[in-house]
């Protein structure tokens, strides 16, 4: 009888502790990069940053962009922790690129959620961006890409023939040493040096 | 022995949901404390000027505290006027912010934008100071409510206004006008193209 009054809960709570479990895995599985179509920019030192081989005004998808990491940033011209943000991302950008490791390419690029070209054009002006920046006036891109606020950040690197997103942040930071190492970790590149 | 059992499962679990509830807890930000009403009529008021009219003068109060005139501007500046449906609203939020952080494109137009709610000054002064440094002026139409918006034919039927931007150059007459679905941010191109063509045009007479 006693027995039965302590098993009781246990039998009663274990399926609820399965359930939990089985979500927390669900949530592990593997994000494939959805086919996202850009077009080529005019500018000839992003084709090459990109990797890319169309010529401006074609179209490419984003697992064509030559990259071991692929940083998309979200953001929006209208969005004033985007533009907080901004100067701090650009600092990223620089530390991204001071990586040099011959096995290793990271590039970022930035993504306009619900902005025109005119307003992606005045948003790197006013911030000085070196890294590629695309308008999705339409926000299809954003919605393709299951954003979740502005700014927001995803990591995508090559898993055998996939490119998969293995990182996921929204909202600004401060640190952009500290952003970089936890995106590095998360890409499990521990070892990766670069001079904070 | 069960016992033991039971207790580290059931702490388990405690913990467990407890970790789950702090993750989904955050910050408070501007952002969380933006009003968020189900999407609305388009328009809802049938406007009252038309392009080549002289705008409506009018006098309202700003939250950068002085009272501000339409024709104080003649002669002098380019004028947005940019009415947004009210404060602490989805799109208005950073509409505005946009126009804050686009502000080389005005003055290479030599435009001001006159920021117009039917909002209180107060209401206005604590929304307007989430968004950085707000250069223009930021004008209270509350009382007699939405009088300025109403002489444009601008208000709508529920008392706050459309989502109207109207362009009047240096000489008062109004250039253009667009009265934006409530439920969209006007793309900034409107402003930047309308503005264009009144320097453009003014260049081509001179």
């Amino acid at each position: 009888m006693n027995k039965n009054i302590v098993l009781a809960p246990i039998i009663f709570l274990l399926p609820f502790l399965f359930t939990y479990v089985s979500i927390a895995e669900t949530s592990s599985v593997v994000e494939v990069l959805p086919e996202i179509t850009l077009t080529v920019p005019e500018n000839k030192e992003h084709i090459q940053y990109l990797g890319l081989k169309g010529k401006p005004g074609e179209s490419f998808t984003l697992g064509e962009i030559e990259a071991d990491i692929l940083m998309i940033e979200l953001f929006s011209m209208y969005c004033p922790y985007c533009q907080h943000a901004a100067p701090i991302v650009n600092e990223l950008y620089e530390k991204m690129e001071q990586i040099k490791q011959p096995d290793l390419k990271l590039v970022m690029i930035g993504i306009g959620a619900n902005n025109t070209d005119l307003e992606v054009d005045t948003f790197r002006k006013g911030f000085d961006i070196a890294f590629p920046l695309f308008s999705d006036p339409d926000m299809s891109i954003y919605k393709t890409l299951a954003g979740e606020g502005t700014p927001g950040f995803i990591g995508c690197k090559k898993d055998g023939e996939k490119n998969v997103i293995f990182f996921r942040e929204s909202g600004g930071f401060t640190d952009h040493s500290e952003f970089l190492d936890n995106l590095l970790n998360r890409a499990g590149l521990k070892e990766v040096d670069h001079a904070r | 022995m069960l016992a033991n059992i039971a207790v580290s499962v059931l702490a388990a679990l405690i913990f467990l949901i407890q970790a789950d509830i702090s993750q989904a807890e955050k910050p408070k930000n501007f952002r969380e404390l933006i009003f968020t009403p189900e999407s609305l009529k388009p328009i809802d008021s049938d406007l009252k000027v038309k392009v080549g009219d002289t705008a409506p003068d009018f006098i309202l109060p700003s939250i950068q505290g002085e009272k501000v005139r339409l024709s104080q501007f003649q002669g002098n500046k380019n004028v947005v006027l940019s009415f947004v449906p009210a404060a602490w609203t989805p799109v208005c939020s950073d509409q505005w912010p946009g126009y804050v952080f686009a502000r080389q494109l005005f003055e290479d137009q030599e435009a001001i934008i006159l920021g117009i709610t039917v909002d209180n000054i107060p209401t206005l002064y604590a929304w307007t100071r989430q968004m950085g440094e707000v250069w223009f002026p930021v004008l209270s139409d509350f009382w007699p409510h939405g009088a300025v918006a109403d002489t444009y034919g601008v208000l709508r039927g529920d008392g706050t206004t459309e989502r109207a931007l109207i362009i009047i150059d240096k000489q008062g007459i109004i250039r253009n006008i667009k009265v934006e679905d409530i439920n969209v941010r006007p793309p900034l191109d409107f402003i930047v193209t309308s503005l264009n063509r009144l320097n453009t045009k003014k260049t081509s007479s001179e």
